[in-house]
């Protein structure tokens, strides 16, 4: 579910009535708004800590192509800033099977190294994101539970209702992957967009809270949309992240080849 | 006769009227048990610290999968992975590395090269920083990368982004501290001297290129760990070691068995002349006492209540003495144990970082309830003998000679030393203690208290002789002291015994020392012909070096005044440790030297030196030529094969010959450089060997080296006179802590002497009333028994000295084979005999000043009217 929120909140739907709907219904609906066929977008990552005031900014493009099954993804990110990590590259590919995977690209030593799914649950970039929270979560993962429906939290979406909607995943793969036991996802009832999720760590705890605004049209045509600003915080260990999204592009014609290992270790 | 009022009347009064003896008796036991603590302390720590580190670096994993030094190729992980019931297959990349200029193992640290995309799934880490580790993208970029654990940087000043310089296979290095560990998880491992570095980073840094050291396995929940272990056995072949981590644990702790009970028994020494103190200081007490044993006997007291009596009096001492020893223990465990495990490091070619020294309230708790028993037991011979004192035999005044009872038991006390001794020279000589442990530590112990029982003897042997020899000397003091010598056998023999075991361990100890010292000097004199050694930072000596590449060799043999080798030759050696039939050896792999080296570098044992070394570089099938402990582990002879795990499977090697090597205690085995790389894919060099060109100094030829490329590659050079001096501080360093052994063991000898002479001092007062009363002087009594000290220091030390270096060269030639796997020649440690017999002068001399300062100040009277 922890990729359903985070998935969720890229992209939104069109305008729909959620009234009368279960809770996978409004997932579907969800999924599909959110589900740009390809879209390119610059992007700024800050990770910090609450108690040090300390923080750290990255900045990557963003490319995001859903695959021919029509349902998953590959992502590719390729960071410019700081000097450091210039130029590496990370290549999720969304399988059917629920394994993704998940190549890092290290041009200092020219190598490709494979993030295990084990270890997909782990922070991403050093971020409170995970590998699994940056990829694309399905409705088939989880198994969701309406709660209740109340006013949308955050000023931004006040005057919407929200879904609160429990999602447990459907397997000890998908748990073990993402690293979460049950996530709460807070779903606008207009467009389906997720704006805000909690999530829960293996234990049981609440660890978790993601937070999205800037919610805006990126797709007309079709009707979808992002969250542009995202914010994620650690309840643990007061870390939280903030992304970002800017010069958005939306079905400019990204070739399936920019999603390949080869294209990942090209470096300009 | 309550014993309550026996103990407060009569036992607690003597303690008040003598409270130097019971201080002295205290001491006694306090070092004897301090010494036996502390390597008990050091025994457990070091197998605690060694459990800990193999946990800690297992993690989560239930296999681990290796193929010796020189690592494996990548590509096997694959095949790993892809074994039914793998779940995860964790690589690693181990290298030992050295802070700039290190000279010392202590200076270096364990490198885990781990792929940090993969490695929580196997291994915890806890950092201060948890963000940089999760940040893999800056972690892992960066060839610099390096993550310390924070007890490792607090030691050498170090923090966050901090730069450290690390002599590396490709000179030295600078990386940037970018993480720090607490003191959990995988950080627990190697005493915290260890950093991470990702595996790409460790690789390039240390000539591990595609190249794996070990692979952890976690199965799949509900795999059957016996199948796995086969699968994967039979998937990668025999070059490969697929162990569980409490196998591994097991194993070293085996290895560390038999040397920690060498440590233990040379401990068990000093408490032993700690009870042989007690003993001596209640048979003393009660020889003082007989009058007053008598009286109460004849008023009623029981036997069991004068067994009782002596046994409560000892029972405070021991108690006391055992609490203060817990504390000297734990703080010379804490002087010792770096010793220790240098010792260790040059014994196994492993080091074994201790990473807390434990001493548990349960230890602390038994020690003193064994150290009272012990105190107690050895108090409970001569308490018997008391109750035994007839009534009416106690009043006679005869103390000072000898009963018939007396003598029998004295003869007896011969016998029994004899025969212990006899017992212990066959089962060192045929290795009884193989057969089962006990007997191994019945032997150990039997040769002190054979030397304690027997060594007296010798002693009134010699004083005979001497008297023999003395009636000659016109020196009437000397010969009044050699007469009282003799008169009181008893007497006597208590001092003797109390300084003599201390003497006879010093010589022991340094039989040993001195034979590992010169076999291994003569045999470097005999194999180290060169005149230069070219290495990295580290300890040349056990090759606990950094390894090189070998394309250094190249520019090496340019640098001007190295004599050059000619075609086909090399320079290199590269020494690894290997498991042969699960018993930790080396490889000694020998590039074919320039000629003019005439083979001199191969101690080859009866055969032609030159044309048996010349095979093991001829084109055929592999060869080897391998130590008579190799032989002796293996049961191998020349002429067999041996078949050796190499990454590349199982590979047969000719024995063409034995050498004779030092490199391990279980065996050494040589190999050209050529036959290693090939089976082994290693190209690493451990160290360079060259000479001079005739018309350079050695000082010309390090300038021109460094110079040229030192910097560049981080190179050491060192002469044939320092590489022996390191071999020289090697031995010393190994054997640092029996100094301590000895200290312990000659303090309470001191003390023992000390306290029997005291007391006989005492029991003799009449006597030397009566000498005073015949007219002779203070300044003479003082001389007489300042004499009888002196004397029973020198006998004492020609006895310990002889029986010292016949059980010495026991130790050398049968028990440390048998133990350690040392074949080691004995030699007489001439030196330790003038220190020796100075030592036991020393201490005859210092322990017989106050005596004899007190039997001056006597008065007549007072003396006469002695009871």
């Amino acid at each position: 579910m922890n990729k359903n929120i985070v998935l969720a909140l890229l992209t939104l739907p069109s305008l729909t009535f959620a009234a009368g709907l279960s809770a996978k219904d409004i997932m579907i609906k969800n999924e599909e708004a959110r589900r740009v066929a390809e879209f390119e977008s610059h992007a700024k990552l800050t990770s910090g800590n609450d108690a040090d005031k300390s923080e750290k900014l990255k900045e990557f493009t963003f490319w995001r192509k859903v695959q021919a099954d029509g349902i998953h993804n590959s992502t590719l990110t390729r960071f410019h800033s700081p000097a450091e990590v210039r130029n590496e590259g990370i290549l999720i590919i969304e399988n059917a099977n629920g394994k993704n995977d998940v190549l890092l690209y290290l041009p200092n030593f020219k190598k490709t190294r494979r993030v295990e799914s084990q270890q997909q649950s782990g922070s991403f970039m050093g971020s409170v994101f995970s590998y699994s929270d940056i990829a694309t979560p399905h409705v088939d993962d989880y198994q969701y539970k309406t709660l209740r429906d109340e006013k949308c939290p955050g000023s931004e979406h006040a005057q919407f209702k929200c879904s609160v909607i429990e999602a447990i995943p459907s397997s000890d793969d998908i748990r073990e992957r993402t690293g979460y036991s049950k996530s709460m996802v807070w779903v606008r009832q207009d467009n389906f967009m997720a704006v805000k999720g909690e999530y829960y760590n293996l234990e049981g705890e609440l660890f978790k809270r993601l937070e999205a605004s800037q919610v805006k049209i990126i797709d007309a045509k079709n009707k979808k949309w992002l969250a542009h600003f995202l914010t994620i915080n650690n309840l643990k260990s007061h870390d939280f992240t903030r992304l970002e999204f800017s010069k958005v592009k939306a079905n400019g014609g990204i070739p399936s080849s920019v999603f390949t290992q080869q294209n990942l270790q090209k470096v300009n | 006769m309550r014993l309550y009022n026996v103990f407060r009347f009569i036992g607690l009064r003597h303690i008040q009227a003598r409270p130097s003896r019971a201080i002295l008796t205290t001491l006694g036991v306090a070092f004897g048990i301090s010494l036996y603590v502390a390597i008990s302390i050091i025994n457990h720590s070091t197998k605690n610290s060694l459990r800990d580190s193999i946990e800690a670096v297992s993690g989560k994993a239930k296999l681990s999968i290796a193929a010796g030094v020189a690592g494996f190729a990548e590509e096997k992980l694959e095949v790993i992975r892809n074994t039914p019931g793998v779940k995860v297959a964790v690589p690693m990349v181990e290298s030992r590395a050295f802070f700039e200029g290190a000279t010392e193992s202590s200076d270096g640290l364990q490198i885990m090269g781990v792929d940090l995309l993969q490695e929580t799934s196997v291994r915890t880490y806890k950092a201060t920083d948890q963000r940089i580790i999760d940040d893999p993208l800056t972690f892992l970029n960066q060839a610099d990368s390096i993550i310390l654990t924070k007890a490792l940087a607090e030691k050498r000043g170090l923090h966050l982004d901090s730069k450290i310089k690390l002599s590396t296979a490709v000179g030295v290095k600078e990386f940037t501290i970018r993480g720090l560990l607490e003191p959990e998880g995988a950080a627990r491992a190697y005493g915290g001297s260890l950093a991470i570095m990702d595996i790409d980073g460790a690789r390039m840094s240390f000539g591990k290129e595609n190249k794996l050291d070990r692979v952890d396995i976690v199965p799949i929940e509900g795999t059957a760990l016996d199948g796995l272990e086969s699968r994967l056995k039979s998937t990668l072949g025999d070059g490969f070691n697929v162990e569980r981590p409490e196998t591994q644990s097991a194993q070293m702790e085996k290895m560390l068995d038999s040397y920690q009970m060498i440590l233990t028994f040379f401990s068990s020494l000093a408490l032993l002349v700690g009870l042989f103190l007690v003993m001596n200081s209640i048979s003393v007490a009660i020889a003082e006492r007989k009058k007053e044993i008598g009286t109460l006997r004849a008023l009623g007291a029981t036997r069991f209540l004068m067994v009782t009596l002596f046994v409560t009096e000892v029972f405070g001492v021991g108690m006391i003495g055992s609490i203060l020893g817990c504390f000297l223990g734990k703080g010379l465990a804490y002087r010792l144990s770096s010793q220790v495990s240098a010792s260790v490091a040059a014994q196994f070619q492993t080091r074994i970082e201790i990473a807390k020294l434990e001493f548990t309230n349960e230890q602390i708790l038994f020690t003193i309830v064994a150290g009272t028993l012990a105190a107690v037991l050895s108090a409970l011979v001569p308490a018997l003998k008391a109750a035994t004192i007839h009534p009416l035999e106690s009043m006679k005044r005869h103390a000072e000679s000898m009963d018939a009872a007396d003598e029998k038991r004295s003869q007896l006390q011969v016998l029994a030393g004899l025969g212990l001794l006899i017992f212990m020279s066959f089962s060192m000589i045929y290795s009884w203690g193989k057969i089962w442990i006990g007997i191994d530590l019945v032997t150990k112990a039997s040769s002190v208290l054979g030397a304690a029982l027997f060594g007296p003897f010798l002693v009134f042997i010699l004083l005979k002789i001497f008297r023999k020899a003395g009636r000659l000397l016109s020196f009437p003091i000397l010969r009044l002291s050699q007469e009282n010598l003799m008169r009181s056998r008893r007497r006597t023999s208590a001092n003797v015994m109390a300084l003599m075991v201390g003497l006879f361990l010093v010589m022991l100890i340094s039989s040993v020392r001195s034979s590992f010292h010169d076999t291994l000097t003569h045999w470097l004199d005999q194999i180290f012909v060169a005149d230069i050694m070219v290495g990295s930072n580290g300890r040349f000596i056990n090759g606990d070096v950094q390894p090189l590449k070998e394309e250094i060799q190249e520019e090496l043999l340019k640098v001007p005044g190295i004599r050059p080798i000619g075609e086909n030759r090399g320079c290199a050696s590269r020494l690894v440790p290997i498991y042969y039939e699960g018993k930790k050896m080396a490889i000694k792999a020998i590039d074919h030297y320039a000629d003019f080296y005439q083979y001199q570098n191969f101690p080859i044992q009866g055969a032609d030196r030159i044309e048996t070394a010349k095979k093991l570089y001829e084109p055929g099938e592999p060869k080897t030529l391998v130590s008579r402990g190799f032989m002796m582990n293996s049961g191998k002879k020349v002429g067999d094969t041996v078949e050796l795990n190499t990454p590349k499977g199982k590979i047969a090697f000719k024995i063409i010959g034995e050498i004779t090597d030092y490199a391990s205690s279980q065996g050494v085995i040589y190999l050209s450089r050529s036959d290693y790389r090939k089976y082994w894919d290693d190209h690493l060099v451990t160290v360079f060997v060259l000479s001079i060109l005739p018309g350079y100094t050695f000082e010309q030829v390090r300038s021109n080296i460094a110079a040229s490329i030192g910097r560049k590659w981080n190179l050491v050079t060192i002469s044939n006179r320092e590489f022996k001096d390191q071999m020289q501080s090697a031995i010393d360093r190994t054997f640092a802590y029996t100094k301590a052994i000895e200290y312990i063991a000659l303090l309470v000898g001191l003390l023992g002497l000390l306290n029997t002479l005291l007391i006989s001092v005492m029991e003799r007062t009449r006597e030397i009333g009566m000498l005073r009363a015949l007219g002779a002087t203070r300044n003479q009594v003082s001389k007489m028994i300042f004499f009888e000290a002196i004397l029973q220091g020198f006998f004492g030390a020609v006895v310990a000295i002889i029986l010292g270096s016949y059980v010495g060269r026991l130790f050398v030639e049968y028990a440390l084979t048998t133990s350690l796997g040392w074949i080691i020649e004995y030699h007489f440690p001439k030196q330790s005999v003038l220190t020796t017999i100075v030592t036991g002068l020393i201490v005859a001399g210092i322990a017989g000043f106050i005596p004899a300062r007190r039997a001056a100040q006597l008065e007549i009277t007072e003396a006469l009217d002695y009871e």
